[in-house]
């Protein structure tokens, strides 16, 4: 049983490694040529590493919050984290350095993503006693806050950094090389790692505070843990992926109905890296479908993303009569 | 064994005294709004932002980690407002989390098969505790508590949602682990049968003050209920 399903998750991150090979155009029987060789190893490949990389921690930031807050909407940007990382993003194309090179932006990103965890912590972690709802709702406070300071600065932006704000908010795995694998690689294994260690804290996490409370869970200091991990992590990736969409919300949900379990142990490795696995096929998708144009990422999942996300809410309300 | 000294709770509260010691059944007896279900999860550390002191096994609460006090002190809350998603047995291994740790690693692998056994619920073992009736979901909600193998037990108002015949049965449950003599129990419940059944003494509360200590039979009494329920019974408040 074990073995089945570690070999096929194997099967299946070889095969998702083998699709720069073939697309959005087939290199095969190409690869003695150096241009080729150049398109597969700097080009490719990078990409398709970030995606899996930056896909796993949207995943498992996402079945982690959805667990800590015991709320099935909840996603790694549910506490402002995107909209902090948009507005770092603003900040730079349109004040710091307008209608130039982007190569910055992605220092900028993470530094509001940070800002924003940050905000919302300092908020909340005040008292003994943090409830999720409260949590929650200052997430969605400070998402409005940076949402608002993002749409002042595209009115007052030139049209040419109103186009790169867009292009930025949209997400997608643009400027991918060695430095974005080598970070969302560390923020991948990092988050894992941590996951699995506090997989029985996420499963007490889903019996509610009292109970988690009950049999030994320091639940305000676990909070405390899971949210800088998840929003290091998240920071990471999406400094390099822009606000890639349902990747984080959808994942978990899929895993946890398919593997029919709630144990976290299990959960936070496969979630991971089905996240990956659909962001990377997303993105090559993306590449494809309408090449040479590429469709971005997040457009790719939201489109696959939210009918599924539509069918999971009819379903959920079925259950709840 | 358990030693509760002017305890109190922000306005909730003020100032309880009491001690009971191991094999003791201790019902705990108040109004609404009384301050029994804050008095348990104190005592369960839940809710740690209280003055005065609980001492468990002569350590005072307030120095013991969360997890030290999940060694001492389980609880079976009053109404379980979440879905619980996972089967029986993984939601029994959720109990040893306080002789866990953050690793994973199990030090020994307790038999959960005799306290399911002992509760009557062996049979349930692999169902999911979602799908499970209030009567069943009742005992494995103490089975959880017994499954964490602490000296105290804190039980609030375990039978409120049990209809008259699984409340009997579930009462004398409770009875068989009462003569087992080896828990502290205490119990909110607003049930004076059930109370005199279980029970060697009755804490009132009321308005969160310790309105005295008294014998079960107490509870049959109208003078002595309207001490702590106030006038108010019978429509004449």
């Amino acid at each position: 049983m074990r073995l089945r399903y570690f070999s096929g998750i194997a099967v299946l991150v070889a095969l998702t490694l083998l699709l720069p090979l073939f697309f959005p155009v087939s290199l095969v029987g190409r690869l003695s040529d150096t241009i080729s060789r150049h398109i597969l190893w700097e080009i490719r490949l990078p990409l398709i590493l970030t995606a899996l990389f930056a896909g796993g921690v949207l995943a498992g930031g996402g079945l982690s919050f959805q667990a800590l807050f015991r709320n099935p909407l909840a996603t790694p940007y549910t506490l402002g984290i995107s909209s902090g990382a948009a507005f770092g993003a603003v900040v730079f194309i349109v004040f710091i350095h307008p209608g130039g090179s982007g190569a910055a932006v992605p220092v900028f990103a993470f530094a509001g993503a940070l800002c924003s965890a940050m905000l919302v912590m300092s908020f909340t972690f005040r008292k003994r006693m943090v409830s999720s709802e409260t949590i929650l709702l200052a997430g969605v406070a400070v998402n409005f806050l940076f949402a608002s300071v993002i749409m002042f600065s595209q009115y007052v932006a030139a049209q040419y950094e109103v186009f790169q704000i867009t292009r930025w908010l949209l997400g997608g795995i643009g400027g991918a090389g060695p430095l974005s694998v080598v970070l969302t690689g560390l923020a991948f294994i990092g988050l894992m790692t941590a996951l699995l260690w506090l997989a029985p804290g996420l499963n007490l996490s889903t019996l509610g505070d009292d109970m988690a409370a009950s049999r030994g869970l320091d639940v305000r200091r676990f909070k405390l843990v899971v949210i800088t991990l998840v929003s290091a992590a998240v920071a990471i990736t999406i400094a390099f992926t822009g606000p890639i969409g349902f990747v984080g919300i959808v994942v978990p949900h899929m895993v946890r109905l398919k593997m029919g379990t709630a144990e976290h142990r299990r959960l936070v490795p496969m979630t991971m890296v089905a996240g990956g696995l659909m962001l990377a096929v997303c993105d090559t998708i993306g590449r494809t479908v309408l090449f040479p144009v590429t469709v971005p990422t997040g457009v790719v999942t939201a489109l696959i993303g939210a009918p599924f996300f539509l069918w999971l809410l009819s379903r959920r309300s079925t259950l709840e009569r | 064994m358990l030693t509760i000294r002017q305890l109190c709770y922000q306005h909730i509260l003020k100032s309880i005294d009491f001690t009971a010691k191991s094999g003791e059944f201790i019902g705990i007896v108040g109004p609404n709004g009384s301050g029994k279900t804050t008095l348990l999860k104190c005592v369960a550390g839940i809710l740690r932002g209280f003055s005065g002191g609980i001492e468990m096994d002569g350590q005072g609460s307030a120095v013991l980690s969360s997890r030290q006090i999940a060694r001492l002190v389980s609880y079976v809350p009053q109404i379980v407002e979440t879905v619980i998603p996972f089967t029986v047995i993984e939601f029994l291994r959720l109990s040893r989390f306080p002789y866990q740790g953050m690793t994973t690693r199990q030090v020994r692998v307790p038999d959960f098969d005799s306290v399911l056994q002992q509760m009557g619920v062996l049979h349930l073992k692999h169902r999911q505790v979602a799908s499970l009736s209030g009567g069943e979901l009742q005992r494995v909600l103490v089975t959880a508590a017994l499954a964490q193998e602490t000296p105290i037990v804190l039980l609030d108002e375990p039978t409120s949602h049990l209809d008259p015949l699984r409340a009997g049965e579930f009462v004398e449950t409770l009875a068989s682990l009462k003569n087992e003599g080896r828990h502290l129990f205490l119990m909110v419940s607003h049930n004076a049968e059930e109370m005199t059944r279980l029970c060697d003494r009755i804490v009132g509360l009321s308005g969160g003050e310790k309105k005295g200590e008294f014998a079960p039979e107490f509870l049959f009494d109208p003078a002595s209920r309207s001490l702590i329920y106030g006038n108010g019974e019978g429509g004449h408040g």
